[in-house]
Parts: structure tokens; sequence; C-alpha cells
């Protein structure tokens, strides 16, 4: 099941699925350069301050609305 | 012209460090963590008579932001030998997407996989020479920061071949791009990249077209025909194919993906960003560059240097050199009397100034380097977000406290032209710049801890209330927060130290000449009767409204030339002003308009127009702003 990143707890294991159509197509575009495409594994670093991912070995800091688009799944649904 | 090659990659790879191992050359001051802001040119060591051209940063091609077009333009219109690619080996999959499109410009070229080091750490292990087969070109392993790899990489550049390699894209994209190939215009790069770089709607190219006389109405109803068959924009789509490439080369050539980093500077990294904790350690790292500049540097190194140095040592040996050797009594004033070239000039530049800007620079670059300043973006979204900005902005904020011309210019890394102008007017209106803060807080130390609070609470909330305005009124849309966090690294000493000294390099550069110049601006206005004129012209203002003595004018005409010129002004009033007077002056002066070199800058990156709006911003504003502050100041019985 598909849900927003902020829906997901802290240090789980994510599949990043599609993009909210409410997400800006620049935005988008940006996060798309950083590698945050469909099928892309990330792991959910924190929510606050902002959201934070690690994509491959690289850390992004989101802020709320735009982590609330990002669509993801669980890795390893337990 | 033939001889160049181009180093090209992602932001904050290693650029700017392998550019310097290339050629010797520092790269200028401005470079900026993220962000080279101009092209930097210089000639290969090992390659007589080849120049090595250091571009900034790209995420991706088409560029983004305006300086990042600069890569595409001089892909454009620079005939290269040859391209180097740097690439993060940690991060192979969003370098290898942007090595795809490279790899089919029609150009020698060679991937360079710099932060091996950083790779090997992690536990991540792959085979070069594979992704140089899937490539088909030179692959070099690279630590620049180590010089690990550099004479492989020299000689690979002197190698370099065209690329054998084709990323083949959906039907009606490749159609689309044998149609444009056809009318596209001989260039030194391949018409094939020309048309994707169009197709993904990029302005360098379109620009570079439109120079070339070539109807872009055909072209843009081509384009126009290929989107009509996607929902996404096109250039999402061009990316996505690459990126989906990218993640099948990668799987192919990677044996161990490796694990995050665990070392103790990662996890103060960690640390740095978490919602309870970033807080303290936000208060240590202040307390530590308060410390470093505002004790060692404003209060020790400036009472060495002006008290014992040049008050006592130099400038009265120059005093009886002057007036031995020069009989004219004019001359004498001009270089050593009270607005003298030296005495004021001089004096003031040298002992009073460098030594605050030395460490104030020398602190930001040790942060810098490590890489605090792009957590500090994180901590700081709240805030700046009342200004209709995010955190993104710390930087040129944060820069600005040392030099606001300085961090106008980095002002170019922000994305959108709202964002700019804000932080722009901004810098320009209540942030004072060290120089300027060192007379500042030396002034306000007489006045007690209070004194220091109110100026500080003035500045910062005209600073919220204005950026909240501005915000509002400023047309276009906030950009929500959207970063990314390089490694937290222990600083390099020889990098802080070369950082340092470029930036001071430049400063010196830009100020030295005008405090001369307003010196002797000071001095001739003095000769010439027009400051004791001035001096009565500004009484009902600066005397009726303000509070102040009348010859605090003289001040504040100063600050024209330089905020912290015209605070010089003030505290050279001494003991003729109340502490509520100087108080006053001292918060007027610090809304003041910015230095001249600023606002040259501001008229450089933001036109006259709106440099001249600012200005007629600012001026009533300082005025007002200080008028309030001395009723209100009167009110409560400041004393
Ligand atoms: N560990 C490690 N750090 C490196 C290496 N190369 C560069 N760095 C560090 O990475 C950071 C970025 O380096 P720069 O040379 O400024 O990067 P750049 O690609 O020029 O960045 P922009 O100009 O912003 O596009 C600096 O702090 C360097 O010290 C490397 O091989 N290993």
């Amino acid at each position: 099941m598909e849900k927003p990143l902020r829906n997901f707890a802290v240090g789980a294991r994510l599949i990043v699925r599609g993009f909210q159509d409410t997400l800006a197509p620049d935005l988008r575009g940006h996060l798309s350069a950083w590698g945050l495409t469909p099928g892309t594994p990330i792991t959910l670093l924190a929510h606050h301050p902002v959201t934070r991912i690690a994509v491959e070995h690289a850390e992004l800091a989101l802020e709320d609305v735009i982590a609330q688009a990002v669509l993801v799944e669980e890795l390893h649904p337990t | 012209m033939n001889d160049s090659i181009a180093l090209v990659g992602q932001p904050n790879v290693g650029k700017s460090v392998i550019f310097h191992r290339l050629t010797g050359r520092y790269v200028n001051v401005a470079n900026y963590p993220g962000t080279t802001i101009e092209v930097a040119r210089g000639i290969a060591r090992g390659l007589p008579g080849v120049e090595v051209l250091d571009t900034p940063g790209v995420l991706t091609l088409p560029a983004r932001s305006e300086d990042e077009q600069a890569t595409a333009r001089i892909l454009l219109n620079e005939k290269l030998r040859a391209l180097v690619q740097v690439g993060d080996a940690k991060n192979l999959r969003r370098t290898v997407q942007l090595s795809l499109l490279l790899a089919e410009a029609g150009v020698p070229m060679v991937l360079a996989l710099n932060m091996m080091d950083e790779a090997k750490a992690r536990g991540m292990a792959f085979d070069p020479a594979k992704l140089a087969a899937e490539l088909g070109l030179a692959v070099v392993p690279t630590v620049a920061t180590g010089n690990e790899g550099m004479a492989a990489l020299t000689q690979a550049m002197t190698e370099a071949r065209i690329p054998v390699f084709r990323l083949t894209y959906a039907d009606e994209i490749e159609s689309a791009i044998d149609d444009l190939v056809l009318v596209l215009p001989a260039a030194h790069l391949s018409p094939r990249v020309i048309a994707l770089l169009y197709l993904a709607g990029d302005k360098a190219s379109e620009e570079w077209l439109a120079a070339q006389g070539i109807d872009l109405f055909a072209l843009a109803a081509r384009r126009e025909r290929l989107q009509d068959e996607y929902t996404e924009p096109l250039a999402e789509i061009l990316q996505r194919a690459r990126m989906t490439a990218a993640e099948a080369i990668v799987h192919r050539v990677v044996k161990n993906a490796g694990s995050a980093g665990h070392g103790w500077v990662q996890r103060i990294g960690q640390w740095s960003v978490h919602r309870w904790l970033g807080w303290p350690l936000l208060a240590l790292v202040l307390y530590g560059v308060y410390a470093f500049v505002g004790q060692f540097g404003a209060k020790y190194l400036v009472d060495l240097l002006e008290k014992q140095l040049f008050e006592g040592v130099i400038n009265p040996w120059f005093h009886s050199l002057v007036t031995t050797w020069i009989p004219i009594v004019w001359i004498q004033d001009f270089l050593v009397g009270p607005y003298g070239l030296w005495t004021m000039g001089m004096t003031y530049a040298l002992a009073l100034i460098l030594p605050i800007v030395t460490t104030f620079f020398i602190a930001f670059g040790i942060l810098e380097d490590s890489g605090y300043f792009a957590r500090l973006s994180v901590l700081s979204n709240r805030a700046f977000k009342v200004l209709g900005l995010n955190g993104r902005a710390v930087l040129p904020m944060v820069l600005g406290l040392g030099c606001v011309t300085m961090a106008t210019l980095t002002t170019r890394i922000l994305h959108t032209p709202r964002e700019r102008l804000i932080v722009t007017f901004l810098l320009a209106l209540a942030i004072p710049c060290s120089a300027q803060l060192g007379v500042v807080m030396g002034m306000l130390a007489s006045y007690g801890t209070g004194a220091f609070l109110i100026w500080l609470g003035t500045v910062i909330l005209v600073l919220f209330t204005v950026g909240w305005l501005s915000g509002k009124l400023v047309k276009g849309k906030r950009i929500p927060l959207m970063t990314e966090l390089p490694p937290m690294r222990l600083p390099v000493a020889g990098n802080v130290a070369k950082k340092t000294w470029s930036r001071l390099k430049w400063y010196l550069e830009e100020v030295i000449p005008l405090f001369l110049i307003g010196a002797a601006l000071m001095f001739v206005l003095d000769r010439l009767g027009f400051l004791p004129w001035l001096i009565e012209a500004g009484e009902p203002l600066v005397t009726g409204w303000l509070g102040l003595p009348k010859e605090a004018s003289a001040a504040l005409l100063m600050g024209f030339l330089r905020r912290d010129f015209g605070a010089t002004g003030l505290f050279a009033l001494g003991s003729a002003l109340s502490p509520e007077q100087g108080l006053v002056g001292l918060v007027t002066l610090t809304i003041f308009v910015p230095c001249i070199a600023s606002t040259l800058m501001i008229i450089k990156e933001q036109g006259l127009k709106t440099a001249a709006i600012m200005m007629a911003l600012i001026i009533p504003l300082a005025f007002l702003i200080g008028g309030l502050l001395h009723r209100a100041l009167l009110f409560v019985g400041f004393a």
C-alpha cells in the first residue's frame, strides 16, 4: 500500500512509488534529479524539524509539504 | 581556444578541489558550498597549453538555476578538447545518470569517480573497469583531497576519446530527436545532445539556438507535439529514462552497496539536525564563533594591533616622517590629519577591520568545510518560513555577517529571483557586516548589556517585520525547503586556510581602496566647508528627530561610504554622546544603506531600478526606526 512519506516511522526502509499531483512540477523535477524516482529504495531518518531521508549514500532534507507528497511503500512488509 | 578541458559534475563532488590539483590555481572566493558561482579557468600543470575550466555544479541537465545554466552555456559555446565529469563514487546512480547524457555530447570524455575514500569507508565495492566498458569511456577513481588518482586522471585526459555510447529513448522521443537533428546547426556538441537538451526545455540551449538564427517556432511546435503524448513534463520523462538506465548499469557494476557512515563525525552530523539536540549544539557553535571572532579577534587582536602597533609605534613614526619631510601643511593633514589617508583610512582598515574579518572568515571556512551550514538550513527553516523564504537562505545571511557585498553575490545559490530579491534586500537593510559589528560591539560594550540587547532586539524586530512584509508583497510563491545534506566532514586545515586567504584577498582588494577614497572624500568635503554646512543642514533631522548632537551628521554621511565607517564616526564622538544617543545612532546606522561596494553589487545583480527602490525604502526607514527608538528610550527613561 503506497502512502505519503510522513505516515511511516523513523528508520523505515521504503521504496518510492510516485508523487501526489499536488506537488508542483518543478519541485518534482528537482526530486527526480536527486534520484528520487519511482522504484528507488530510501531510508526514513527523521520527521522533525523537517523530514530527512537517505537515498543511496546521500541525505536529503524535505519540508513537510514535499514529504507529504512523496508516495512510498514499505520495502519489507512485516 | 581549441585546447580547453571542462570539469563538469554535480554540486559538491569535488570539482573545485580537482581543479586546484590540476592547475595549482585556487578557485576564487565566489566559490561557495554547493556552488562555484562563476566559471574559473587555469592552465593545467601536467598538460602545457591546456586550459582547464571549473564549472558550477549541475544536478542534472537542463539546469534548474541561473548559475547552473552557465555550465550548459560552456558546453555549447566552447570548443572543448575533452570533458571531465567529476562524480561522487558513493552516489553512483546519480552520477551515471548525468554521464548518460554527457556521453552522447560528441566530445572526448573521462569520468573521474571522486570521494573513493568515502565510498570505501561505507563498505561500497564496485568495478570501475566494468563501468568504463558500460559507458564506453575511461573511468578514473580519485580522492581529490588526498591527491590520489590525479596522475591517472591527467593521463586519461590526454588520451580521452569520444565515448562509444548511445542510450535509446522511447520511439516517439527518438523520432522527435531525428526531426530536430535535421534542422539543427553545426555545433561543438552533437546535434543529438542539443536536441535532448532542447526537448527538456533547457534555457541555455534555447538562447544558443536563437543566437544561431534558428527559427524557434518550428522547433517549439515539434517539442509541443511530443509533449502532447505525455502528461508529465518532457524534462522528467527524459530524466526518468536516464535514471532507469543508470539504475540498471549500477546494478551490474556494484558488488556491494555498502551501508550508512557510522563514524563520530557522522554522529555529530545527525545530532546537529536533531529536533532537540540541534539547539544546544547550535548554541555551542555560536558561542565558539563568538569566543573566536568577538573575543579573540575583535578584542584581543584589535587591541594588540591598534593600540600597541599602530597608535604606539607605526603612527607616531609615520607622523614624524611626514611632518619632517613634507613641509606643506595640507598634505600633512591629508596623510596624517584627523581625516588623513593613513590615520583614518589605513589604520582603520588594517588594525580594526582586518583582525575581525580574518577571524570571521576562518570560523566561516571551518563551518563551511564541515558541512554544518547545510544542517543549519534545516534548523533555521522555520524562522525563514516567516520571511517567505526557506532555510537555504541561511547561507548568504550568515555570510553577510562577514561581508554583505560577498553575501549579495552569493544570493545566486538561491533558486528563484523572488528569494534572491528578498534576501538581497534584507542583507542591505539589517545584516551588519563583521567590520561594522566589530565597531558596534566595541561601542555597545561601554554602554552595558541592556544597550546591547536593545540594539539586537530592534534589529531583529526590523529584520522580521520587514522580511515578513516583503515575503507577502514580493510576487511569487514560497519554495519549501529541499536540500541535500553533504556528509559531515572534519575540516581540512589547508582547505580552510586557502579559503580564508582567497576571501580575505578579495575583501582587501575591494575594501582598502574604498577606505582610502572614503578618507580622501571626507578630507576634501571638510576642506571645502561642506561638512560644516551639512552638519547645519542635517540638524533638524539629526538633532530634532534622532536627538543626536549635530556633529553626528558627519558620521551618518560616512555611513553612506561604509556603515562601519559611520559607526567609527560615532565612536570618534566618544563622550560627546550619551549612551542613549549612541544607541540610537548605532541602530540608525545598522539599518542604514549598505556600503558603496555592496550597493554597486546590488545594482549589478538586481539592476539599477531595483537598487534605487531599495535605497529609497531603506534610508527613510532607518531614520524612522531611529527616531521611534529615541522616543521609546526617552519614554522608558533609558539613560
Ligand atoms: N572525503 C573526501 N572529500 C572530498 C574529496 N574531494 C572533495 N572533497 C570535499 O568535498 C567538498 C566539496 O568539494 P568542492 O571541490 O568544493 O566541490 P565542487 O564540486 O567544486 O562543488 P561546487 O563548486 O559547489 O559545485 C569539500 O569540502 C572538499 O574538501 C574526496 O575525494 N574525498
